[in-house]
């Protein structure tokens, strides 16, 4: 006989077996059309699924409802932005343990500092390389996926 | 009553002639304004209706040449990674495009300088012999032989945004163009692209240069890399007033210390501007030996250049003005002065901090409020 402990296990198992066999999936946060489709394209190149939010409050909507492998995220966004939206990121049921990487111009020490000591895994300076940043979230994926 | 038609030469037929003249006068003037405004709505309309296709022509344009580049040439990580074949094809698609019509070309240049400006690495050189390939320059270059100013200064920011060091010699005579704010393009295409003689306008612009255009040249040597940047010093007794101010910010940049006692010496000029950004300077610079000096000026100053020098003080933190310092926080005849010390007294390193904190028992409630709003990391950072 099977014990509740061993069932609950089983299924927790079973589901990490499920994630580890799916697409990963990336939000992209980012009011820059262009920069967002360049990246949507090559993302979906590397196999990832990707989704898109132009400003905090949309990505705070599905940062609630869905859960992400990964989000990266401009600090100057309109609506929710900055640490104020990695925070709330941070707060959602879904994706308060997502790694979240940053991208943007703003490049003061102090900032990203601040930005690094709330939580997010890197933090890219535009411009920035396709290449380098394709590498380090396939590499962020990775990681996760094998401590997950 | 009759109404006569409107005959060439006769203006006032518009109303019957039992009116007087002045009735007459007036209605004509009146159907004259009415016809101007019915061309004046027709002119809006047609410029919007025109307004609407160039945005949708415009919105073709950037979606045919995005899925070009996207699918075919952005995706790779260099150059020779691009199959022969594709490249070719590749090539051709955006030749094709970019000869369809002027907006399909524009947006063409919009998107490549686009990518260029926000990506580096592997893609940058990939769009960089996209804009070649295409013969892209060309279009360049007739802008910068452009008569209009604003046709030139799109025309240099695409030469530096391209790097395209072939356009240096056309670049060199917009450095002498009539319009500054072609110079000012000019100059910083040089100093982008790292060309001899980059420096020289700090001594052949004799025009004065606005902030702006003192922001964008700061900008452009402080952020190119690998610049090989003069001694500023020496344009610190520039006659040209700019110029000077320009030095004293990139002597802060580039932390050129032996620039301290030329600064000292701008303390006697009679621009109350000109001292107050050398007393910041000297701040930024944490320049020990001009404490004194500083101290000894502040009475003569304006409140502007008051709270400039308890900043700067603030900001050098040895210590030596901590009880001047203090001294003008309780005493502070105005707020600004006010948040000036306070703001300089959290500058200092921690053990003097808390020592004149400490002894600040009896402030009021304005007081204690402006040291706990500076006290707070995120408001710092003004000072820091």
């Amino acid at each position: 006989m099977h014990s509740s402990k061993n069932l609950s296990w089983g299924r927790s198992a079973i589901e990490r077996k499920k994630r580890r066999n799916m697409k990963s999936k990336v939000l992209i946060v980012n009011d820059e059309l262009l920069i967002n489709n360049l990246l949507e394209t090559r993302l979906k190149r590397e196999d990832l699924k990707v989704e898109i939010a132009t400003d905090g409050q949309e990505a705070l909507k599905k940062a609630r409802t869905n859960q992400y492998d990964l989000i990266l995220t401009d600090l100057m966004i309109p609506n929710v932005a900055g640490r104020e939206l990695i925070m709330q990121i941070q707060r959602s049921e879904l994706n308060a343990h997502t790694p979240i990487i940053v991208l943007s111009s703003l490049s003061s020490d102090e900032l990203i500092v601040d930005v690094l000591e709330a939580g997010v895994k890197d933090y890219i300076i535009k411009p920035f390389s396709l290449n380098v940043i394709v590498a380090k979230i396939k590499q962020l994926l990775l990681t996760e996926r094998t401590a997950a | 009553m009759k109404l006569t038609a409107l005959s060439s030469g006769d203006f006032c037929t518009i109303l019957p002639s039992e009116y007087p003249d002045i009735i007459r006068l007036t209605g004509f003037i009146a159907l004259i304004a009415f016809i101007c405004i019915l061309i004046t709505l027709a002119v809006i309309f047609y410029n919007r209706v025109a307004k609407k296709k160039a945005r949708e022509i415009s919105a073709e344009a950037d979606e045919a040449i995005l899925n070009e580049l996207n699918e075919h040439i952005l995706l790779y990580n260099s150059v020779s990674d691009i199959p022969e074949a594709e490249l070719n094809e590749t090539v051709t698609n955006l030749n094709e495009l970019k000869n369809r019509n002027k907006v399909f070309r524009k947006s063409m240049v919009r998107l490549l300088l686009y990518f260029q400006a926000n990506l580096t690495g592997a893609i940058a050189r990939i769009i960089s012999s996209a804009f070649s390939r295409l013969k892209l320059r060309e279009f360049t270059m007739r802008k910068l032989k452009s008569p209009m100013w604003f046709i030139k200064t799109q025309g240099l920011t695409e030469v530096q945004e391209m790097q395209d060091g072939h356009s240096l010699p056309e670049v060199y005579k917009l450095a002498k163009d009539s319009n500054q704010d072609v110079r000012v393009a000019a100059y910083t295409v040089l100093l982008k692209l790292k060309a001899i003689d980059c420096f020289d306008f700090l001594d052949d612009e004799k025009e004065e240069l606005s902030e702006w255009h003192q922001i964008v040249l700061e900008d452009a040597i402080s952020k190119t890399p690998g610049l090989d940047v003069p001694d500023f010093r020496t344009y610190l007794s520039s006659k040209n007033r700019s110029i000077v101010l320009l030095s004293i910010k990139l002597i802060v940049d580039f932390l050129q210390f032996n620039a301290v006692a030329k600064l000292l010496s701008i303390l006697d000029s009679e621009d109350d501007y000109l001292r107050n950004q050398v007393i910041q300077a000297l701040g930024q610079l944490n320049a020990l030996n001009s404490e004194e000096r500083l101290r000894e000026r502040y009475e003569e100053e304006p409140v502007k250049n008051k709270v400039a020098i308890l900043i700067a003080l603030g900001k050098i933190g040895s210590g030596e003005s901590i009880d001047f310092i203090r001294q003008k926080f309780l005493q502070a005849e105005n707020f600004q002065i006010m948040k000036g010390a306070a703001a300089a007294i959290i500058a200092h390193p921690e053990a003097l901090k808390a020592k004149v904190l400490n002894s600040l028992s009896d402030i009021n409630d304005d007081q204690e409020a402006v040291l706990k709003h500076f006290s707070e990391p995120m408001n710092m950072y003004g000072i820091v």
